[in-house]
Order: C-alpha cells, then structure tokens, then sequence
C-alpha cells in the first residue's frame, strides 16, 4: 500500500486519476480507522473510500478541476487553479478537503492542516460521502464519473489533435455557455437514444394504390397512373413536413439537450456537446443540493467531534482539541450579518434535530395557539437523529427552507431582510419571516438560476428559436445575455431570441441574429412590429 | 512530472495576456491612461473579469442576513466612488478586476498606439564614455589578433579560384591522399577595433507653467497628468534625468514639484520670464553641450501686450535645435486663438524643434472626463509624436473657432 493514502473499505482503485501526494503523518493514519468507526456507527453510508494527503498547490490542482484531475483540456481550469492560489497567497480563503461523489469516493486532506483540522475534515467528507450515496437527488448519477470523464478527455484531446486545439476550444467555450440550461429533472427520464439513421426509424408513408383486380395486371398503368401517385407523394409529403413540425410539444428548461439532439452540428461537435452536456447533469445535483450537502456534513462533524469526543483524539487530553475545533467551525460558519448559506443549512439541521427530539412538529404542535406552552414543549422523543437522516435522504435546498424555515426558526435565529439604498447604504428592511422565507425560496428555486425555457424552435415558421425567461420579479444579468445567446445562435445556426423582463416588468426581447451575431435588445411591441 | 493544470493554467494565461493587452489599448486610446499615475513602476488597469457567461441573475438590491438588529438600522455600506481610493469590490458577475502592469509595457503600447517615435539625444561632440570593441577586420595586425577562421575561408577561396584545392597531398599518418588549405600572407585577417562614442545620456527636462488666476485647479490637472507621462516617457530614453518646474506670474522662480501642480495664482504674467529663468540655467547648471534639454510650457494662451513678440524671439534665439531637443508649447483651453501666445509662435517661430499644441476646445472645459482623456491623449501625441507640418494642424483649430 502506498504510504500516502488510506483506504476504507476495499475500493477499486482506478488508474492514472490521482495525483502524487504526499506521505501521510503516522499519527493521522493511526486515528483514520477510529474516525472512520465512529462515523460508521453513528448512522452513515458511505462508499468505500479512499484517503489521500496533499500538499496546497495539488488539492487546489484537483479543486481547480472540480475533483476530476482528469479531464478535458481548457483554460477554464486554469482560471480556477489561478483563483485558488492567488486566494490562497493573499490569505483570503484556503481549500480544507476535497471529496468526490465517485464509488470509490475520494477524499483529499491537506497536509498543512493540524491534526484537529484533519480529523475534522475527515468526519465532514464522509457526511459529504454518506450525502452523495443516499440523496436520492444525486440517485441518478454515474458513481464510474472518474472514467467517464477521463475517456470525455481522451475523446476531446483526440478532437484537437485532429481539427486543431484552438478551434475545438472556441467550440467547447460557446458550449460552457449554454451549460446552466438544462434539466435535472431529465436525468430520471428513461434515457433515449438517438437512432443512427434517423431515415429509416422514420415512419414511412407509402402512396396508397388502387387495387387492380387479379389477373388484370395490364391495367396497373392505367389505373394507377403516374399523374395520381404524383397527387399522392404531394400528400404525404405535406403530412410529413407537418410531423416533422410536430415534433416539439409544449416548453422545455433542457435547452442544452435541444441542441444536442437538433442543432445542425457535425459529428466532433455533436460529440462535444453531449459530453458536456452529460457532465453538466452530473454536477447539476451538487447545485441543487449545496446547502443540504454541507449542512449535513457540519451536522454529522459535529456530532463526531464535539458531541462523542473525537475531539480528543490524538491529543494530550480529551478535551483538549476543542478549542482548535471550535475555532475551525467559526472560520466557517462565521460572517457577521452575512447569509451564510453554511450557516443557514446547519441551523435548519441543528433546529430539525431538536424539534424532533422534542416531538415539536405534527398537527397538536402546529394548532397549539400558547406560546409559553409551546416553548416548554418537550416529549422527550428523541426522534432527532433519524429525521436528519431522512431529511438528508429525501430534501433538496428548496425543499428544505420550504419545509422546515418555520417564523420560530426564523426568529431564533435572528434573519432579517435588507435592502441596498442609492446613497450605497444597507438598512434592515424588515424581520417578517414570510417575506425573508419567500426571499430565500426564490433564492434557491431552480438550482439559484434563472428559470429559462425554450417555448419555440420554429418561431414565425423561420427555425427561430424563441426561449422565454419565466420573471419572478428578478432581471437578468444583461452583460451575459448577449454572449449566451451568441453562442446559442452560432450553436444553432440560426437566429435566437429571449423574451424577459426588466426591473419594473417591462418585456424586453434579446435577439441575436444574422452571422455576425449581432445581439440587439428592444421591447416586445417593437419586436412585434418589425418587418417580416 | 508535468502537472496536468501547467497546460490549462498556461492556456489560461494566454487569455488573460490577450485579454489585457487589448483593455491597455482600448484605455491608450481613449486616453483614459493619462488619467492613472503609476505607482513602483506599476500603473493599475482595470481589466473586464474573465468568466464564462452564462445566464444568471443581475445584482439584486436586497437579500437576506442574520444577526442582532432592528428595522431600519444601517448594517453596511459599500465604499462610495469618489471618497478615497479604490473602486466598488467587484461583487457584481462581470465587474472588472485591478491588475498591476508594468509601466515598460504601458509604454510600450504607448508607442504602438500613439505612433511615438523614440527620442534621440541631439548630436553633439561631447561623449559620455569612448569603448573598444573588436567587430571589425583588417587586412594587416599583429599575429595576436590574427582571426583563423577568416583566414582559413580567405584561403580556401582562393584556392577553389585558382584550383589548387584539388591537389592532394600525401600526408603521414593519413591513409588516403587528402587536400590541403595552405593560407599564404595575403589570405591573412586580423580582428580589428573598432571606437564606439556612447552620447551623453543625461537629459533635463523644465516643466514651466503660467500662474495666473486664470489657470485653475482643474487646469493645473490636466497640467499635472500631462507631465507625468511626457516626464516617464523621455525617461525612458536617457539614464540620467533631472525635472526643473518653473511657475510664473510677472515673475518667474523655480518652484518645487508640489507647489507646481497646486493652483496659486500671482499678479500678471508675462511669460518670456519663464523663458528667461530657463535659458539662465543653461549657463551654469545645464550646459547645453552635455545635457539633453526638453522644455514644456503650459499656458492657458493669456499673456502681457507685446510680450508675445518678447518670448516668440527669445524662443527663436535661446532655445534652437543646437541647444533644446524639444520645445513643447500646450495651451490649455485658452479663450480665443486670436492673440493667444499659441497663435504667435505657430507663425514666427520656423525651428523644427518647437511644437505646439491645444488642450481641449476653446474658452470651456471639456464636459466630461472622456473628452478630458481625449483631449490630453491628442495633445501628448502631438507634442511627443512625429513632426506634422503645423500649419495644417492650426487650419482646424481656426475653423473650429469661427
């Protein structure tokens, strides 16, 4: 075994998708299978898994790839590893761990963190683990992403090779674009496959003939003549165009999926956008869940470190990491008056955890009109630790602040909502919980993106494709607008427009046409008037 | 090993390279450099963030906290342009971030971009430093110096002309007859001195300005960040630079870079004293032989009856090629070009080496910063830039008046 990593479990080690690393400490390795129990035995699932200790400039290397160190070439990973380094010399952030939602899971220690910070890290990544396995949101990912993305690398590094890396790049950066629109819902659909030959999956319409009596074979060009199958393949012909019209019903948010399938691309690019596409569902869950995810790892550290005195562990005394522990939680859920979305997931656990030990929740508790009845409310169910649990399995981050973002959790806790004002101040705006719950629901609502669907593909019968951006009292960011729909057009090959609105509900349309992609903006009455 | 991030973060960096040096164009340009000072020898831009777009929602003017507090109390707020240094934090997707350039590289697209040629020491016979450097060759010297490899080739011409070459040569110690290279003494090269004369590479430079009323604050700015850039730019080109200010009203006295830049203003003016104050100079302090001398004078065009005559001679007699490098002349927003002092040496003054040039149109100021930084980018351009025939520079200012 080789001395830098410790495994759990007995995972299938995958070949050239680490990075070196570095030794690991003794003394870590020692309490790893300790955590690990402790972990285990508190209620988690987790993968088999894997431990490996790296020094800064690699676990921000596979940071920077977002956990995959083995995929496509593109300057995008640059910019992030440029971030996590500069971030990291001036001091402003530093990465702790890395783990990956991959069977085997992966888990990256940084080898400059103390020892209390390591075990930490290593009771947070495996509720990060246990999440990633039981979530049902994350059900339908591929836990085999390392190979899939290593062989997406192999297949786009032989596509620059062959067409030339700078323009494989520049279609791979108008794809990242388009990336955000689509749909996770999709991924439970039962995946389609595009038949090969789209000719012959066709269904055929065949001229209809009039029957010509046995026997009278002679008469076949006189009865069906030329001039009436002529008639006939006009007919189908017609029927035809309108299927082929027909196909798309309804709206759709799985823009990215539209294209793929129809855009006119030649095979590399079709290829491309596929790929990226499948990679762009595979992280999709992780945006739906952020909030979720690290709430249910802080909890699950927590409970390990503080509460079944792990904080001792390796330490003179049992006790004694504590305070280290304690500072280490600050430096993340700290932040005065910021909304610290760390924050807001581990309160929400911290307050389902109690409420349901308390047995507050249920219809008597919810009609109980008597405040200090309510307060001194305590059944003593200790149902606590199995409704995080459950609420890790079944909830999203939406789902989550709608479910259990009560006026009770809102005040304890002190949210309040505020308000940007001209001369550049922030006032506190109000303490109502509805409003704030309905600030941060519509925060969260779709992953945190706007809502974009694709209402047209054909509109005014020119191939335009039309999307409409369902307002909900949000604009959008106008410099981005633009390029997005530049490269959809360039994608698409044909002219894209974006029907949204501005700040005081004004329908604005973005079109991008001709191609140069010239992106021009005006309002729904003008757009309506101009020239066919 | 390589590590698979060193190609990406390259890739990276190339975009970044080029993404930068397109924003330091755009802000030469515009000219809205001008408006930055540099500072160690950086000059900070700021350059769009590079991201990937995707469609996401504009700033929003409210959010959500937590923490102690009542309706209405004040929680943040963000730093106000204007009061103090140093832009919004670049929280909005798509803000710009700061980044240091050197100033070399500053200048550098300077000169691509405002087509500045370098600036030449004037030729004069006194040399800062005489080297010998062996680049040459000769036909006669000393053994010593005796170049093989010329003279080798020498011989080998020689005889591939006359034939010899294919002689050969039965040589001990070789197994097969070979041919042989014999130099004779006219086939001889020596390695030869040859003198480089290094010019004298100190260069003064005399800002001077009128201290009437009439230029103001907002004038003495302009002042302030044209010459900052012509002082980087000629420094530049020489090793040694020495800066003189000289402000004047009916008087002129040489004054320190603070008080220069700062709005004072004194009686009259009458400006050949300035001229005066900085010819004396060149006696003692400067001596034209061994110093480079540049000389920018910044007016707003008023000036003492008749003086006009007095400081067009004096810059037709003390400041001629032989002794100035460069006299520059900027009138900054003057009333009228009529009469001004820009008008009067635009048409007595024939020596190649004055140039003349308006900040901003006439009588007002220009109405916003961009034409403020258009304004001062053509004025430096035209008084560092090549030499255009003047007078038809002075044709559409004229026009532009009436």
């Amino acid at each position: 075994m080789r001395q830098n990593r410790f495994m759990f479990g007995s995972p299938l080690l995958m070949g050239d998708s680490t990075v070196p690393g570095v030794p690991m400490h003794d003394e870590f390795r020692k309490l790893l299978p300790e955590i690990f129990r402790k972990v285990h035995d508190f209620g988690c699932d987790f993968p088999p898994t894997v431990v490996e200790m790296l020094t800064y400039d690699e676990i921000s290397e596979i940071a920077a790839y977002g956990g995959f160190p083995v995929r496509y070439p593109h300057w995008r990973w640059g910019m992030e590893y440029e971030e996590l380094q500069q971030g990291y010399m001036h001091g402003m952030h530093r990465i702790y761990e890395m783990v990956v939602n991959t069977d085997p899971c992966y888990l990256y220690c940084l080898d400059s963190n103390t020892l209390v910070d390591n075990v930490t890290v290593v009771a947070h990544a495996l509720g990060h683990a246990d999440f990633f396995k039981n979530n049902i949101y994350f059900g339908q990912t591929s836990q085999n992403m390392m190979n899939e993305l290593a062989n997406h690398g192999t297949r786009i590094r032989r596509y620059m090779s062959r067409w030339g890396k700078e323009r494989v790049t520049e279609f791979i950066d108008h794809v990242l674009r388009i990336e955000t629109l689509i749909d996770p819902s999709k991924a439970w659909e039962p995946k389609r496959y595009k038949e090969g030959t789209t000719k012959d999956s066709r269904k055929y319409h065949h001229p209809s003939r009039l029957k010509v009596e046995d026997g009278h074979d002679y008469m076949e060009e006189y009865i069906n003549t030329d001039e009436w199958i002529k008639k006939q393949h006009e007919k189908i012909e017609k029927i035809e165009a309108a299927e082929y019209l027909d196909m798309f019903v309804g709206s759709t948010k799985d823009i990215m999926g539209f294209i793929r399938d129809n855009a006119p691309l030649k095979p590399w690019e079709s290829d491309i956008v596929s790929m990226l596409y499948d990679e762009s569902m595979y992280f999709a869950p992780q945006r739906m869940t952020k909030v979720c995810n690290e709430a249910h790892a802080s909890w699950i550290d927590y409970h390990i470190i503080s509460r079944q005195g792990l904080a001792g562990l390796g330490q003179p005394d049992e006790s004694s990491g504590i305070i280290e522990y304690a500072k280490h939680k600050m430096g993340v859920l700290g932040g005065k008056y910021s909304m610290n979305p760390y924050k807001l997931g581990f309160s929400l656990f911290c307050d389902i955890e109690e409420r349901w030990n308390k047995g507050q929740f249920g219809s008597e508790w919810e009609e109980c009109a008597d405040i200090r009845k309510k307060q001194d409310w305590d059944l003593n169910l200790g149902l606590g630790h199995d409704k995080v649990f459950e609420v890790r399995k079944l909830y999203n981050d939406l789902t989550l602040i709608m479910e259990f973002f009560t006026p009770e959790f809102c005040e304890k806790y002190e949210f309040f909502e505020w308000k940007k004002y001209p001369n550049g101040e922030y006032k506190i705006e109000s303490k109502d919980s509805e409003r704030i719950k309905a600030k941060l629901v519509a925060r969260h609502m779709n992953g945190g993106l706007p809502e974009i669907r694709l209402v047209d593909p054909n509109h005014k019968g020119k191939g335009i494709l039309f999307l409409q951006h369902a307002f909900s009292g949000r604009p959008l960011h106008d410099a981005y607008v633009g390029p997005v729909l530049e490269s959809l057009r360039k994608l698409w090959k044909n002219d894209v427009c974006l029907s949204t609105r501005n700040a005081s509900g004004v329908e604005y349309i973005y079109r991008c046409v001709g191609d140069d992609c010239e992106v021009d903006l005006m309002t729904r009455e003008d757009y309506e008037e101009l020239p066919k | 090993m390589p590590r698979r991030i060193d190609g990406d973060h390259k890739d990276f960096q190339d975009v970044y390279g080029g993404i930068r040096r397109k924003e330091l164009k755009k802000y030469i340009k515009n000219g809205s450099i001008f408006r930055n000072r540099g500072k160690n020898g950086k000059v900070v831009v700021t350059i769009p963030k590079i991201d990937i777009p995707h469609i996401v929602y504009g700033e929003s003017d409210g959010g959500v906290g937590r923490g102690q507090g009542e309706k209405g109390d004040v929680i943040g707020k963000d730093p106000q342009k204007g009061d103090g240094k140093g832009n919004k934090a670049g929280q909005d997707p798509g803000d710009g971030i700061d980044v240091a350039v050197d100033l070399e590289e500053v200048l550098k697209f300077m000169k691509e971009e405002l087509e500045l040629p370098d600036m030449k020491p004037k030729p004069s016979d006194t040399y800062e430093e005489v080297i010998k450097k062996y680049n040459n060759i000769s036909l006669v010297g000393p053994e010593s110096l005796r170049h093989n490899g010329r003279t080798l080739k020498q011989a080998l011409k020689r005889q591939c002309a006359d034939g010899s070459i294919n002689k050969l040569h039965h040589i001990p110690g070789f197994a097969h007859p070979v041919r042989l290279i014999t130099p004779i003494n006219s086939d001889k090269r020596y390695r030869q001195f040859r003198e480089i004369k290094i010019p004298t590479s100190s260069a003064v430079i005399f800002f001077a300005r009128d201290g009437s009323a009439s230029m103001d604050q907002y004038k003495c700015d302009i002042v302030s960040d044209m010459s900052w850039w012509i002082d980087v730019w000629i420094r530049q080109f020489y090793e040694r630079v020495e800066r003189v200010y000289v402000w004047h009203d009916t008087v002129a006295k040489e004054v320190d870079e603070k008080k220069f830049y700062k709005h004072r203003y004194g009686g009259g003016t009458t400006c050949s004293t300035a001229l005066k104050l900085v010819s004396g100079m060149f006696e003692n302090r400067f001596d034209p032989l061994k110093w480079n001398i540049y000389l920018f004078y910044f007016t707003d065009g008023e000036n003492w009856d008749g003086d006009n005559e007095v400081f067009c001679k004096m810059l037709e007699k003390d400041f001629p090629p032989e002794v100035v490098n460069m006299a520059g002349i900027a009138q900054i927003m003057p009333w009228r070009y009529e009469n001004s002092l820009k008008q009067y040496v635009d048409e007595r003054s024939k020596n190649k080496n004055i140039k003349t040039t308006q900040v901003g149109s006439l009588g007002m100021s220009p109405t916003n910063d961009e034409e403020r930084d258009k304004s001062i980018r053509a004025s430096i351009s035209e008084l560092l830039g090549k030499s255009k025939s003047r007078d038809s520079n002075n044709h559409w200012r004229t026009s532009g008046y009436q």
